[in-house]
């Protein structure tokens, strides 16, 4: 009964709380987040006030949903590491329309792919690759071209899904990419970092050796330098030449 | 009895194999994929080689003797589009587009290459989904009780292509 | 020029000599090695007597086993923009 009782008062607690982007560890990202869903004017993040709660509509601009959509996750052509490729399909006309809406609310986050692997990053963020990036020096800066979503607060701009054909002629469904004249996402070779040095003893039966094998890898570390979401004014004209 | 040498049924009976009697869910679902997937390289043959034109075959099959078993074909193939034709307009106009169609798709295989042993599979063999149940998942044997086994009694039945039973049973 | 892509996937330990000796004649030497082959009467007569153990395909092209290995490999995602010397 009791239990009962001080449950129900905790119930009551928390539902008297504030929701959680109230709360006083979310309140300094809304100090300097804008939720403006307007298209064409983006306030100054400062001149945001903290108790700004009007939840903007959770609106996802799903690519796949849309018939014509495809274009935008179409399947690029390979690029090699050098030089990149270029996409000619057109932008699918929702996405044109709502990608302002995006565009407006920083910060922004990007699903990008490395070799296949998500990092989901946003501008400033470090990454420790899992593995030593080859043909790279600290100070390169790549261009990130791979990325399945990109979003904010929110918005999602989500890559649709494109037939993944494979070995035995069977298809699956695989989220694909996104277009990559949507965005500009740039990240920088800070350097490399090394794991301390692994000591394994190999053993083989009926035998009284041991050898010892000695690993110590390294990793490379890259940080976001800038990512930005391209308007489509932009789009268009990096499209025409 | 307990411990290592324990007399249990394969110890005391001899030869003790033990293999359910029945499939399970899974097995059966991988037995069918398997079937799907013999059905799907014999469609891809099939298909292949009604696509190739006996001009563009390999040297080796551009004899004589099989050019001029093609030109017969085709002028049997006609002959009976012709007898076809008649009896179709005889029949009325349902049977005639069934019939076209027939017709139709033995001249495009004609125009093609086949083999004998594709079309005997194709004019023998049911497929996957044409199966019966009792035929997938258990074959004739004429020593068992109701005269069937499950398919997982034959041998290398993973890898061979046993559909039929003899018919009656 | 179509080809027929063959991919074992079943060997043909414990079964008769002659198919065996058929994955021999194709070129199939072990589990998902892959073959191409112009599509051809005889061609399609030796796929038949092991269509139990292979995976066919018929593509336009013939790909070697490092043509193969590229397309397989996913994308690098990025590429290098300003280098410092």
């Amino acid at each position: 009964m009791l239990s009962r009782t001080v449950r129900r008062s905790l119930l009551d607690a928390c539902s008297v709380l504030p929701p959680t982007f109230l709360l006083p560890c979310r309140a300094r990202l809304i100090n300097t987040v804008s939720h403006s869903t307007e298209a064409d004017q983006v306030p100054e993040p400062l001149l945001n006030s903290g108790v700004h709660i009007s939840p903007s509509p959770r609106a996802a601009l799903k690519s796949s949903e849309t018939p014509t959509a495809p274009s935008s996750a179409a399947r690029l052509p390979q690029p090699n590491s050098i030089a990149p490729s270029q996409a000619t399909t057109p932008i699918a006309d929702s996405v044109k329309e709502l990608l302002p809406s995006l565009r407006a609310q920083q910060p922004h986050y990007i699903t990008a792919h490395i070799h296949a692997r998500p990092y989901v990053v946003t501008q400033g963020d470090i990454i420790r690759l899992p593995f030593f990036m080859h043909g790279v020096s600290p100070g390169d800066v790549l261009r990130l071209n791979r990325a399945s979503t990109i979003g904010s607060r929110d918005y999602t701009l989500k890559a649709g899904a494109v037939d993944h054909h494979l070995w035995n002629g069977k298809t699956k469904r695989k989220n694909g990419y996104l277009d990559e004249r949507l965005f500009v996402c740039r990240a920088v070779v800070v350097g490399t970092e090394s794991e301390p040095m692994r000591f394994k003893e190999k053993t083989k039966q009926r035998q009284r050796h041991v050898r010892t094998v000695r690993s110590k890898h390294r990793y490379t570390i890259l940080k976001v330098k800038e990512l930005t979401i391209r308007s489509p004014d932009e789009i268009e004209a990096k499209s025409d030449h | 009895m307990i411990g290592p040498f324990r007399s249990t049924s394969p110890l005391s009976g001899g030869l003790l194999w033990k293999i359910p009697w029945r499939l399970s869910s899974t097995r059966k679902a991988r037995h069918r994929e398997r079937l799907k997937r013999v059905d799907n390289v014999v469609a891809t043959l099939d298909s292949a080689l009604a696509k190739l034109k006996p001009e563009l075959a390999p040297a080796a099959l551009e004899n004589k003797k099989i050019v001029r078993q093609f030109r017969e074909g085709v002028k049997e193939q006609q002959r009976q589009q012709q007898e076809a034709e008649a009896q179709a307009r005889a029949e009325g106009e349902d049977g005639a587009v069934a019939e076209d169609a027939a017709v139709a798709a033995r001249l495009v295989r004609q125009m093609g290459q086949t083999t004998k042993l594709i079309e005997r599979w194709k004019k023998e063999m049911p497929t996957e989904a044409e199966m019966l149940p009792r035929d997938k998942y258990t074959i004739f044997d004429r020593k068992e009780r109701k005269y069937r086994k499950g398919i997982h009694k034959l041998p290398k039945w993973t890898r061979v292509s046993q559909r039929l039973n003899p018919p009656g049973f | 020029m179509p080809y027929f892509r063959i991919t074992l996937l079943r060997s043909a330990i414990g079964l008769p000599r002659s198919r065996a000796g058929v994955l021999q004649a194709l070129g199939l030497r072990k589990r998902m090695a892959t073959v191409y082959h112009p599509v051809s009467a005889q061609v399609a007569g030796q796929i038949f007597a092991v269509k139990e153990l292979v995976d066919v395909q018929e593509v336009a092209e013939k790909m070697t086993k490092e043509e193969m290995k590229v397309s397989r490999r996913p994308d690098p995602g990025y590429y290098i923009e300003t280098r410092v010397r």
